[in-house]
């Protein structure tokens, strides 16, 4: 008994965060120039301790890891590990960079920090899951905090706006998802991943099938693959600074986990599809209309936001490109592609977040290109560290974004042998284009001098923290990915060991080959 | 060779440019000197590895290899004859950049120091790189500092001109990127190693590990990022404008190096990894190359704006280099590759003179000058010489360079046998490519000549331009190294060129290897028209039957080698 | 077979101009001009002498056929292409070396009063000196591609001097003019030395070039193949010799200073294109045909110069055309294969034409610039030496007996007339044709003479009073010119006592056009031809300019106003090439710029694309208006269409 919940301490320090932050927000005295900055301190550290307990058990085994367990509804096998860890430090960060933040744009309300928290335990909680049931709860877990976050500024009709949309729109995928578990409950009596798995490559009835659907279409709106896309931009317009980081890394993060869990696990990638079409062939056809609708949309934004919401939608197109870079069954020296370029992604997201969280004020909402004009004389440290997030995003070496697309492309090629090149070469054009709306900051923060005089920037050593943190990780991953790409990869394979290997292999992949390649 | 005298190369102009960084803001000058500096100390070692470079060796000397990124990606890094005059052109010009910039570069002189220096490290981890991952990183990573000098401290459409350049740019190397990636798989994804690839490429039976389709569309993927960095006609459009807004010390570095690695690459990598292809594209590639040196030297007699002006008989001069490659014949490749480096002593001392006039008048269209020679004599006599080098005059480098070019191209053409029947033979094609390419040198010194007389000649129409200084000491000590190098390789080039001839002798050989010499007659046929339906499906029938006359040459080498064979 | 001795002493002979070039370039302003000057002669002279042991030598080697030679370095090795930078000095060489040392050290003495108070005296005389530098390695040059050295860098020297007095745009321009068509000749001289390197497995050594030719390889073999590479080496010397149609920048280079036109434009320089022809008269042999364009090129230029000579103004002008017209002399014998006779006329050419210009310059110095004939008149009687000295020259270049002219002029007709060659009636026809040119030569000559020297002064006063003779610096080259021209003909005294032929035999020997026996005594008689029409062109001058250009001259011209008006026009040559050449040039270049560059590629297909792409991201836009029900209809309908579809 002890041991498992020794197992689960780094979901008891993050859920426990939370609670504290509530806690210590009601008997805790408030200074009026930061009222909430030791709140965001110990959130941070909280969630800081996790990811040390997580690091640990990494260095040292400290114990068995135990997959299925709890009957089989968890895994908390490396993979959980180390999303975990990535999903903590991303809280954590998030929670620094809202320091200085919240009294600048009044949302210091302690629950603030506890619904970080509690998000975080959701989404630490979807990427263990191995039943669909306990996914969709810990889903909502998820969903209902970042709700609160996205509509917390209550005096910014934009926030409140976003926050309704948000609301909305997700509820009604819930509901989706909801349904198509239904359906495929009603079809194979089981929601576990695992009995999923020995059931659905052999043939899903027509029901299930399009349960499994429904399934993907939930996914596919949490993880915002076009056209269940809409939502990104005004939710991350709206929401706060720190909060759209959360989302565009975190959430983002989890909810990619768990799809690529899902897809693996339960074999749903290529199911027996009575119809011939399998959701992988789906998923790729999404992800592919993802990458060219986001980088279109986002070549017309000024909103450096919104820039950058696209840029999480096309990113999302990558990532679904990244869950069908299955390896080869019995084969665990590869696919390490998707959880490394999950890292990676969310780091650069989380630190440019950051920045722009400094820009963000009450008197200036929207941070547009304009606003970020001679940020290269005022924060020279800042506009260095965005150009950073920004080069990372866009995938230029020698950033750790650059090698996330590596090993994504190299996989692709590789588990197909050559023959998704093609798709490749379509994802390659989309980072073509991406690459013009990522200079558009640059070029305002060193190429342009400010009109009207700037208003000031938010700031604070919290802030300064979370910045150099992301800054050295984007770079110090990206000279020296070896030990993050050797872990990501004992993750990718753990999922399988702790499930039954996916009869996906490489042929089904070659499925998807351009006719004239064969 | 034990000592990482190569990591020093590299390593030096990063540590440098730490050290400007901790420089204080207000120390203008202290930067610069101290970028000077660095820059002298890098060519100081490169030249060491000149000397220790052992000429009779074909192999990569002063190799040095490190794990980097588990299992297959290594940091690897060493020079040939191919590369080593690239890397002495950069560590050359890089003091004389800096030197030149002393007062076109005004405000934030410290990070554009800092950027120079990370420039340098790039340009020189792209010659010196063998692991192709390496390569890339180099390759892309030098795209960010030059896109903060043009548009940072450049013209009044810097922003522009930055952009293109770079969205240019990222295009080809995108896709070099994918092909990068594919080759490594094919090749058993065990290594990214140049020498390591190259080897695989040929199977164990001595064929060629990749089918000609494959070959042709690699060739394409690397070709492109290639092709518009030379730049390649009609590839060309962003140099004019990168140029014209670039500051005179991106400008300089923009023409003397980094055009250089488009031609580096196809000599480098293109060919060598995919001689089918190569054979096969060397028709139209040569057509491109010839085209490029008229036009880009008819337009240049177009341009009011000197600095344009320059920028387009870059291209005429980056066409003779294509041409002289793609002969594949001795002669060719290292006039190709000797022409690199003069393009990159004239040119770059053509923009520095443009530099020294612009930061005099503040204007670089001709019209505004005239009779220059009076106030300016120092000025003008160099001038002229660095004009008489572009112009190819005997007694200067650019002479040499495009001497052996044209050689390579006739004796690519005399040596032909002589394709039965059609017009369109190989022999009729290169002939006319060489008579057309020597034409070109007339125009350039239409074009040359009637600036320089505009310019220097004539009466001083401008009031503005009697109060005009002469060169100043600093400016004369820029050209001076020029000036020499100019000269030296124009009266010796045997000295240069007796470095670089065991590897372009392996490089012919390697080309022309066995494989594709005596079996070539019946693969060829075949892998010709393979590619030509592959290329009906890809490109389109237009493509195909420009490529069909190229298809000769496999078979005629195929032919000669079955002659010498017979023999 | 030959026998090539090594000689160290080659290289000095160009050295020393070279080094003069250097020590008064890169002084430059340091160095008082005087002192420039003095150093820059001085470096000549000693040439000169070099070049004269050098000869004497070579004549007391005992085997006629030795040649002297001198490696330098190895210049070129890549692949099959291995060129070295060597000297060569053989008989032909030899007699070249010694006509351009001697008269370029005479004219260097005069350029010192010539040039006497010009501010940039000192670049002047430094150019001066990189000039015979570059024309001695064009001589001495032991293989194509060090000739061609040379042959590119007089043309640059011929740049920078005619554009002397580069404030003048036009001046600066006729450089530019002389550069660019000599670029057009050298285009294909360029052609020729590629064809020659790879057919001779990458040597273009003369000796070993020579060998190739006689082998009867496969190449030399076809003349299709012979004439071609012949052909397009005359290219590059019809654009050096000023011979048509690239003559054109032959007049315009009078811009520069008189003695450069007195050394470069007329003594030795534009006669490189001579020396080539001969000195590679083993390709021409193989090819007929060549030969014939060559010789019949020569003919047409000797007369066409000539009648545009008639009528010009411009003392320098008239020198000029007759310079073009006695260089196409040249190249109807060895057109013919009267290789020695070419040399020849050659030598005494760059006497008496050299004389000429310094002549025309002591006068042009006289008048304080003045260059209108009809400006002069009566200035014999101010400058006697220049008086005498430019009527030896002219009697000489007009070819009355015993003059040098005579001699060289009479052995070039006699060998088209007589000579063995495969087209007989055309050299007849040839030869009909210089016949016409030697009586327009005695002509224009006679008039140019008269008008300067005799009948009434029609200049202004003052410009009349400051007329004088030149110091000595100027005059003495004259004399010695003037001897040189009166005498030099003695060396080539037709029949057994011809010494020029005889010394030039053992190099031309082998290629030479033959002379049947039976021909001989035809000399005779074609001597008198010629010598009559000479004489009937010089009485008609004299008969019509002897009271001054007022009378009858002007009644002619006035007679025949339409030919007198297409002469002084030149036949409108530069103006016809202005349209067809220049102007459709630029236009092209400027509407290729604007249209193809500008528009075609860079909007078009650059921006274009990049446009598209962006115009492409409005469509998806639509959909993100911000409307809650579409977001949710957009869900709703996409997931029924997934599951529709599957």
């Amino acid at each position: 008994m002890l041991r498992d919940l020794n197992i689960l301490l780094p979901l008891l320090l993050v859920g426990g965060t939370g609670c504290f932050v509530l806690l210590l927000d009601v008997f805790s005295r408030r200074t009026p120039e930061s009222p909430t900055a030791h709140l965001g301190w110990f959130s941070a550290l909280g969630n800081l301790a996790a990811f040390a307990v997580i690091l640990r058990k990494w260095v040292w085994g400290g114990v068995p890891l135990r997959s299925p367990f709890l009957q089989g509804v968890l895994s908390t096998d490396l993979y959980s590990l180390y999303l975990w860890a990535a999903i903590s430090l991303f809280v954590a960060l998030s929670s620094l960079a809202s320091v200085g933040y919240d009294r600048e744009n009044r949302v210091h309300h302690g629950e603030y920090y506890a619904l970080l928290s509690f998000a975080g335990l959701g989404m630490m909680l979807i990427v263990a899951a191995t039943d669909l049931l306990v996914f969709f709860v810990a889903l909502e877990l998820l969903s209902l905090a970042i709700y609160g976050l996205v509509a917390l500024k209550r005096f910014s009709p934009r926030a409140a706006e976003a926050g309704f949309k948000y609301f909305f729109t997700g509820a009604l995928a819930s509901a989706v998802l909801l349904y198509g578990m239904t359906l495929v409950w009603g079809e194979t009596g089981t929601l576990s991943y695992f009995q999923l798995g020995s059931l659905l490559p052999a043939g899903a009835s027509a029901l299930a099938y399009a349960g499994l659907l429904l399934i993907l279409t939930g996914f596919a709106f949490k993880v915002a693959l076009a056209p269940f896309h809409l939502w990104t931009p005004d939710a991350y317009e709206g929401a706060p600074g720190p909060v759209t980081g959360l989302m565009a890394s975190g959430v983002k993060v989890a909810a990619f986990g768990a799809l690529f869990r899902f897809f693996f696990v339960s074999g749903a990638g290529a199911a027996g599809a009575p119809f011939g079409v399998e959701p992988g062939t789906i998923l790729l056809v999404l992800s592919l209309a993802t990458l060219f609708l986001g980088s279109l949309v986002a070549l017309h934004q000024t909103d450096v936001k919104r820039i950058l919401a696209y840029s999480s939608v096309v990113h999302a197109g990558y990532l679904g490109l990244g869950v069908l870079a299955l390896p080869p069954s019995g084969d665990a020296t590869l696919a390490g592609s998707l959880p490394f370029y999950l890292v990676a992604y969310g780091l650069s997201n989380v630190g440019a977040f950051a920045v722009l969280s400094m820009l963000e004020s009450r008197q200036r909402e929207a941070v547009t290109l304009e606003s970020l004009r001679g940020l290269a004389r005022r924060r020279p440290l800042a506009a260095f560290a965005l150009t950073v997030f920004l080069a990372s995003l866009a995938g230029f070496p020698p950033t750790v974004g650059f090698l996330g697309k590596y090993y994504l492309f190299r996989d692709l090629i590789l588990l197909s042998h050559g023959a998704l090149t093609w798709v490749v070469v379509v994802a390659v054009g989309a980072s073509l284009v991406s690459v013009w709306y990522y200079l558009a900051p640059v070029v305002s923060m060193y190429m342009k001098e400010p009109e009207e005089e700037p208003a000031p920037l938010a700031g604070s050593s919290a802030m300064t923290v979370a910045l150099v943190v992301s800054l050295l990780a984007v770079l110090g991953l990206g000279l020296l990915p070896g030990p993050l790409a050797h872990r990501a990869k004992r993750a990718a394979a753990a999922v399988r060991v702790s499930g039954r290997t996916p009869p996906a292999d490489v042929s089904d992949l070659s499925r998807f080959a351009h006719p004239t390649e064969k | 060779m034990s000592f990482p005298i190569l990591s020093l190369l590299l390593a030096l102009p990063l540590a440098g440019a730490a050290a400007v960084a901790l420089l204080p803001r207000e120390q203008k000058d202290l930067a610069r000197a101290l970028g000077l500096l660095i820059s002298l100390a890098v060519f100081a070692v490169s030249v060491v590895v000149y000397l220790h470079f052992d000429p009779a060796s074909a192999a990569f000397q002063f190799e040095e290899k490190r794990a980097w990124i588990p299992e297959t990606i290594h940091y690897h890094v060493g020079v040939d004859g191919i590369s080593l005059l690239l890397v002495m052109l950069t560590t050359a010009l890089s003091p004389l950049v800096l030197l030149g910039a002393w007062r076109a570069i005004e405000h934030r002189v410290k990070e554009f120091v800092i950027a120079y220096l990370f420039l340098e490290t790039g340009m020189l981890g792209s010659f010196l790189a063998i692991d192709l991952f390496l390569f890339y990183v180099a390759w892309e990573f030098m795209l960010i500092p030059m896109y903060l000098i043009i548009g940072v401290w450049g013209g009044p459409r810097r922003i522009l001109a930055t952009v293109k350049f770079v969205l240019y740019t990222m295009v080809g190397s995108l896709l070099m990127l994918v092909g990068i990636l594919y080759l490594h798989v094919k090749t058993g994804a065990t290594t990214f190693s140049y020498t390591g690839i190259l080897e695989l490429l040929t199977t164990a039976e001595g064929q060629p590990l990749l089918s000609v389709t494959e070959q042709a569309l690699l060739f394409l993927a690397f070709g492109l990022a290639f092709a518009i960095k030379v730049p390649l006609f009609p590839f060309h459009t962003w140099l004019p404008d990168a140029h014209v807004e670039a500051p005179t010390p991106g400008s300089v570095v923009l023409a003397g190096v980094l055009l250089k690695l488009g031609t580096y690459g196809f000599l480098r990598f293109c060919i060598p990894f995919f001689p089918h292809a190569a054979a096969l594209a060397s028709w139209p590639i040569m057509a491109l190359a010839v085209t490029g040196i008229l036009y880009g030297s008819l337009v240049a007699y177009a341009q009011t704006d000197i600095k344009k002006l320059v920028a387009y008989s870059s291209v005429a001069h980056l066409g003779f280099v294509m041409l002289g490659m793609f002969t594949l014949t001795p002669e060719g490749v290292s006039g190709a590759l000797l022409q690199m480096v003069n393009h990159g002593f004239s040119t770059g001392a053509l923009f520095l003179c443009v530099g020294f006039l612009y930061e005099r008048r503040h204007t670089r269209e001709i019209p505004d000058f005239g009779g220059l020679a009076r106030v300016m004599p120092v000025f003008a006599a160099v001038f002229l010489l660095v004009t008489f080098s572009s112009i190819g005059v005997p007694g200067t480098n650019g002479f040499v360079g495009e001497f052996l070019i044209l050689t390579g191209v006739f004796r690519e053409g005399v040596s032909a046998a002589i394709e039965p029947g059609t017009l369109f033979s190989w022999r009729n094609l290169v002939l006319a490519f060489g008579f057309l390419a020597t034409g070109g040198i007339i125009l350039g010194a239409v074009y040359m000549l009637s600036m320089v007389r505009r310019v220097m000649h004539g009466p001083l129409t401008r009031d503005e331009n009697r109060s005009l200084r002469d060169l100043s000491a600093r400016e004369i000590a820029v050209m001076l190294p020029l000036l020499a190098m100019i000269l030296a390789i124009g009266l010796g080039p045997n000295l240069f060129l007796s470095k670089t001839r065991a590897s372009v002798q392996a490089w012919v050989q390697r080309y022309q290897d066995p494989v594709m010499e005596v079996r070539a007659p019946a693969t060829a046929a075949r892998n010709r028209a393979s590619l030509l339906e592959a290329l009906e499906q890809h490109l389109g029938p237009a493509a195909s039957e420009a490529l069909r006359s190229g298809g000769v040459k496999v078979l005629r080498r195929g032919s000669d080698a079955q002659r010498q064979g017979g023999r | 077979m030959e026998t090539v001795l090594p000689n160290s002493l080659l290289p000095l002979i160009l050295l020393l101009p070279a080094a003069g070039a250097l020590l008064t370039g890169l002084l430059g302003r340091r160095l008082s001009k005087p002192v420039a000057g003095f150093i820059a002669t001085l470096a000549v002279f000693a040439s000169f002498g070099v070049a004269a042991v050098c000869w004497w030598m070579l004549a007391r080697e005992p085997s006629p056929d030795a040649s002297y030679a001198w490696v330098l370095y190895r210049f070129l090795e890549t692949g099959a292409a291995r060129v070295d930078i060597a000297l060569y000095l053989d008989r032909l060489s030899a007699v070249m070396a010694l006509v351009v040392t001697g008269v370029s050290a005479f004219i260097h003495l005069y350029s010192l009063g010539y040039m006497h108070g010009d501010r940039s005296a000192t670049r002047y005389f430094s150019h001066l000196n990189m000039f015979v530098f570059f024309m001695l390695l064009l001589v001495l040059g032991k293989n194509l591609l060090v000739m061609f050295v040379g042959w590119e860098g007089v043309g640059l020297s011929s740049y920078l001097l005619i554009g002397f007095w580069y404030e003048d745009g036009e001046k600066a321009a006729a450089g530019q003019k002389a550069f660019v068509v000599n670029r057009i000749g050298d285009f294909g001289f360029l052609l020729a030395i590629f064809l020659l390197l790879l057919y001779n497995q990458g040597d273009v050594d003369f000796l070993s070039l020579q060998g190739w030719a006689a082998s009867g390889a496969e190449p030399t073999r076809n003349p299709a193949n012979m004439t071609l590479i012949t052909l397009l080496l005359f290219l590059g010397a019809v654009g050096k010799s000023a011979q048509l149609p690239l003559y054109v920048w032959l007049p315009d280079a009078m811009a520069g200073p008189t003695p450069v036109s007195a050394l470069i434009h007329a003594a030795t320089m534009v006669t490189a294109g001579v020396y080539m022809v001969a000195r590679l008269s083993f390709l021409f042999h193989l090819a007929p045909l060549a030969m014939a364009v060559v010789a019949t090129v020569g003919a047409a230029t000797a007369l066409f110069a000539a009648t545009i000579g008639l009528v010009q103004r411009d003392i320098k002008k008239v020198l000029a055309y007759s310079t073009v017209s006695q260089l196409g002399y040249m190249f109807l014998a060895v057109g013919t294969g009267a290789y020695a006779a070419g040399i020849f006329h050659l030598t005494t050419h760059a006497f008496f034409k050299a004389c000429l210009f310094l002549g025309a310059g002591s006068v042009i110095h006289a008048m304080a610039g003045e260059q209108d004939l009809l400006r002069y008149g009566g200035l014999g009687r101010k400058m006697r030496v220049t008086q005498l000295t430019f009527l030896v020259s002219t009697l000489a270049i007009a070819g009355l007996p015993p003059l040098a002219g005579f001699f060289s002029k009479d052995a070039i007709l006699f060998g088209a007339f007589a000579g063995e060659t495969p087209y007989p009636a055309l050299y007849k026809f040839l030869w009909a044709a210089g016949v016409a040119g030697a009586a327009l030569t005695a002509f224009y000559m006679t008039r140019l003479y008269w008008l300067t020297f005799h009948g009434e002064p029609r200049m202004d006063g003052h410009r009349w009073d400051h007329a004088h003779e030149s110091p000595w610096t100027m005059t003495l080259p004259l004399v010695v010119l003037a001897v040189a021209a009166a005498t030099a003909g003695l060396l080539g005294i037709p029949g057994e006592h011809d010494l020029f032929h005889h010394w030039l035999s053992p190099v031309v020997a082998a290629t030479e056009v033959r002379i049947p026996e039976a021909a001989h005594h035809l000399e005779l008689p074609l001597m008198g031809i010629s010598v009559a029409a000479a004489v009937a062109g010089l009485l008609i001058a004299y008969l019509l300019y002897r009271r001054g250009p007022g009378g009858a001259p002007a009644r002619l011209a006035a007679t025949f106003a339409p030919v007198h008006r297409t002469l002084l026009a030149k036949y409108w040559v530069d103006e016809l090439y202005d349209q067809v050449v220049i102007r459709p040039l630029r236009w092209t270049a400027r509407w290729v710029f604007r249209l193809v560059d500008r528009v075609a590629i860079d909007l078009m297909a650059v921006h274009g694309s990049a446009f598209a792409v962006k115009a492409l991201g409005v469509i998806p836009r639509l959909a993100q208006n911000g409307d809650l029900h579409r977001y949710l209809a957009a869900i709703l309908v996409a997931a029924a269409l997934l599951v529709y579809l599957a």
